[in-house]
């Protein structure tokens, strides 16, 4: 059943009181004023949501009152709350909600049908559309369109086929996405000898004096070395040489002189866990601004790993994006057991789903936050008046949906149906493209150009459509296309859904 | 003639020996020869160009173990962020390998801050047995007065043949000496002193792409 409207009232009146994230951070909100169409970068944020999150458990719900129920079991179904002026719907949760308040109007949900119910095959044609741009995933097309003057264009702190390479070979290396297994450290690694030696009275132990001697070694091996060896005369078309080589005097300079080990660096000196100051390192100026918004994002062990690795990953995230270092960023929930994450689902789907969304909206919001308060600047370092945000996508990527029959077990399977979530200013929001059919739980397709959906009328109650059938939604390729065309990618041959396009 | 070696020779071992992984480019050398007696220190006899050219990237484990073997660390005492996490540990796919709970099963392409890590990696390791020898007794940094801003070409040579057999199992050419020795009165205008200069000599040599690729 659904809830009343005393119950309602009262969820609301308790969802405005307990609402955690209106008083998170204390920076103003910049207004959205202008879409990104300047030809300057627009950002992608990919969420790999691994395991099937199922959009029957987030804003496509079936309510209760409605759900079909029959020898297979009843339709996974909630009771469903729906905020004012929102077109969308949500299981009866904080999380779903505050999220469809605070961000409802850049919320687009695409229905969407899969192609694989493997994980990681699912998960590489989601992030590569089943090779519609000559096998490159969306993150690397929009690092290449975006981030030819950006350090590291595409970074990933995803897993399994959310963190795997494309696969056109014509793609500049560049743009394959650098993988970041701990994001707590990772600016750690952006310097060959920042931070490696605890300060002293020594000059290498001076970070100034340090930075200057390992020039000049680099110099003599650079210059010297890497040419008189008897090695490199015997492998001088070794593509690998070549490229650590040509790296040395491009990639890795360009790392070093954005000082990405201070500016992507969240977490201050945390003393035994982590001595900052002792090693002459410093973390981001923005780091106190960050953790305003993302608490858990810092390790409270030495273990180095975050509370949250989640938050963690979305605190690297922001300011990765914030300092320009790239445009194409995918962060993946690593579950609250580690490593299932959504697919818990197939011992407990209502509380797997329920977590799950909750931990990828949650830090979404705070992430879309962050980006809302920090200003654009044009490339002439001129003022906007507009945010990051205002150029920014999250996609809720993921590989597949759930059993849409709960047959008393609460433990589901993979189903190809499902539903994408979209969340931007440069979308247009408030919508769901597609619904859902409470008399099976699929969601259906819908008009490209209008939205309009495609119901499955004539489909016998408790039976699933055809695999067929033209009503169901499109796929990997076509939702590709579509992001895109909003992305400012262009290449030949893309399906596009006009309806998306704010 | 040539050996390049895949592996660094181990604590202790100043013979030439090859490794079993170690790659013959060109003809036999006598295994046990010591440095001199087969003509080619400071030799300048051209090596036969590799047609192939397949040279692929160490991983993590075959630096660390390199580094281990020719600075005579223990696996913890190569490098360490902030004094407390592994550097091959948190860099574990950008050095070549792989991560289950990133499900990356299979090594990657090096990426983009490969080139850092290493060098990290390297560094650390360098200072590390410095810092050591500092304390006594020393077991790598033996020919040279650390403190002293004074070189003499000898002393130099005799360190960097040391550095040279350790880090890349041969000895160094007569160029690779002019050039590192080169590097000393630059070192010292930057306000280092001898200790600097053979760190960095070892940061240099580690880091050549001799030492990282097999």
């Amino acid at each position: 059943m659904g809830l009343g409207p005393i119950e309602r009232r009262r969820f609301l009146q308790g969802l405005l009181a307990s609402a955690g994230l209106g008083a998170v951070g204390t920076a103003p909100m910049l207004v959205p004023q202008a879409r990104a169409e300047d030809g300057e970068p627009r950002f992608l944020i990919v969420f790999g949501c691994f395991g099937g999150a199922s959009m029957l458990d987030c804003f496509l719900p079936v309510d209760t009152s409605e759900a079909f129920s029959g020898s297979r079991g009843t339709v996974f179904s909630h009771s469903v709350v729906q905020p004012e002026g929102s077109n969308l719907r949500c299981p009866y949760r904080t999380t779903p909600y505050n999220f469809l308040v605070d961000h409802g109007n850049e919320s687009l949900v695409l229905g969407f049908q899969a192609s694989s119910v493997n994980h990681f095959e699912a998960q590489r044609r989601v992030m590569n559309g089943r090779g519609a741009f000559e096998g490159r995933t969306l993150p690397e097309a929009v690092a290449a369109t975006w981030g030819a003057n950006m350090p590291l264009p595409n970074v990933t702190m995803g897993r399994a086929g959310f963190a795997e390479p494309g696969t056109d070979p014509a793609l500049d290396s560049r743009y394959v996405a650098e993988v970041v297994t701990n994001p707590v450290t990772f600016a750690l690694s952006t310097s060959g000898h920042a931070g490696v030696i605890e300060n002293g009275s020594r000059a290498l132990q001076d970070p100034d004096a340090r930075a200057e001697l390992v020039a000049l070694a680099r110099s003599v091996r650079d210059e010297h070395l890497e040419s008189s060896s008897g090695f490199a005369q015997t492998f001088p078309s070794s593509r690998l040489r070549q490229t650590l080589l040509s790296r040395r005097t491009s990639g890795e300079v360009a790392i070093e002189e954005a000082r990405l080990i201070q500016e992507l660096l969240f977490v201050p000196d945390l003393g035994d866990i982590f001595p900052l100051s002792q090693y002459g390192l410093a973390a981001s100026d923005e780091a106190d601004l960050v953790l305003d918004y993302l608490h858990d994002a810092w390790p409270t062990s030495t273990s180095g790993i975050a509370d949250d690795p989640l938050q963690a990953q979305a605190a690297l995230a922001y300011l990765l994006i914030r300092t320009g270092t790239s445009a194409a960023v995918t962060l993946t929930d690593p579950g609250t057991d580690g490593f299932l994450a959504f697919d818990q689902s197939h011992f407990d789907h209502a509380n797997g789903q329920a977590d799950h969304w909750d931990r990828a909206l949650d830090t979404a919001s705070r992430l879309i936050q962050l980006l809302k308060q920090a200003e654009w600047h044009d490339k002439d370092g001129q003022a906007t008046g507009t945010s990051y945000w205002d150029r920014t996508m999250i996609v809720f990527a993921t590989e597949f949906g759930r059993d849409k029959f709960d047959n008393g077990r609460d433990a589901t399977g993979h189903v190809m149906n499902n539903g994408l979530l979209v969340v931007s200013p440069m979308v247009e929001g408030n919508q769901a493209l597609g619904e859902v059919d409470p008399n099976n739980g699929y969601i259906c397709g819908y008009d490209l150009e209008t939205g309009e959906p495609t119901p499955f009328d004539g489909v016998t109650p408790g039976e699933d459509p055809l695999y067929d059938d033209e009503r169901l939604p499109p796929g990997e390729t076509t939702i590709y296309g579509a992001l895109s065309k909003v992305l400012g990618v262009d290449f030949e041959g893309r399906e596009t859904i006009p309806a998306i396009e704010a | 003639m040539w050996w390049w070696l895949a592996c660094a020779p181990v604590p202790g071992d100043t013979s030439f020996a090859p490794s079993e992984t170690a790659v013959v480019v060109d003809t036999e050398v006598p295994a046990d020869s010591a440095p001199g007696e087969t003509g080619e220190t400071g030799g300048s006899s051209s090596p036969a160009t590799s047609t192939r050219a397949d040279l692929k990237l160490k991983r993590w484990r075959q630096i660390s173990l390199d580094l281990q073997g020719a600075l005579e660390l223990r696996d913890d005492q190569v490098c360490n962020e902030a004094g407390l996490y592994d550097c091959a540990t948190l860099n574990v796919v950008t050095l070549g390998g792989v991560s289950s709970d990133n499900g990356v099963f299979e090594p990657l392409e090096p990426g983009a801050t490969a080139g850092l890590a290493m060098e990290r990696m390297v560094l650390q390791a360098c200072w590390n047995r410095f810092r050591q020898d500092l304390e006594g007794p020393a077991l790598v940094y033996q020919n040279v007065a650390h403190g002293s801003t004074a070189l003499t070409e000898g002393e130099g040579e005799a360190w960097l043949t040391a550095l040279y057999r350790r880090m890349l199992s041969r000895d160094p050419l007569d160029e690779e000496v002019a050039a590192l020795l080169d590097l000393h009165p630059s070192v010292v205008a930057s306000g280092g002193d001898n200790g600097d200069w053979e760190v960095l000599t070892c940061f240099a040599v580690g880091t050549s792409t001799e030492a990282l690729t097999y």
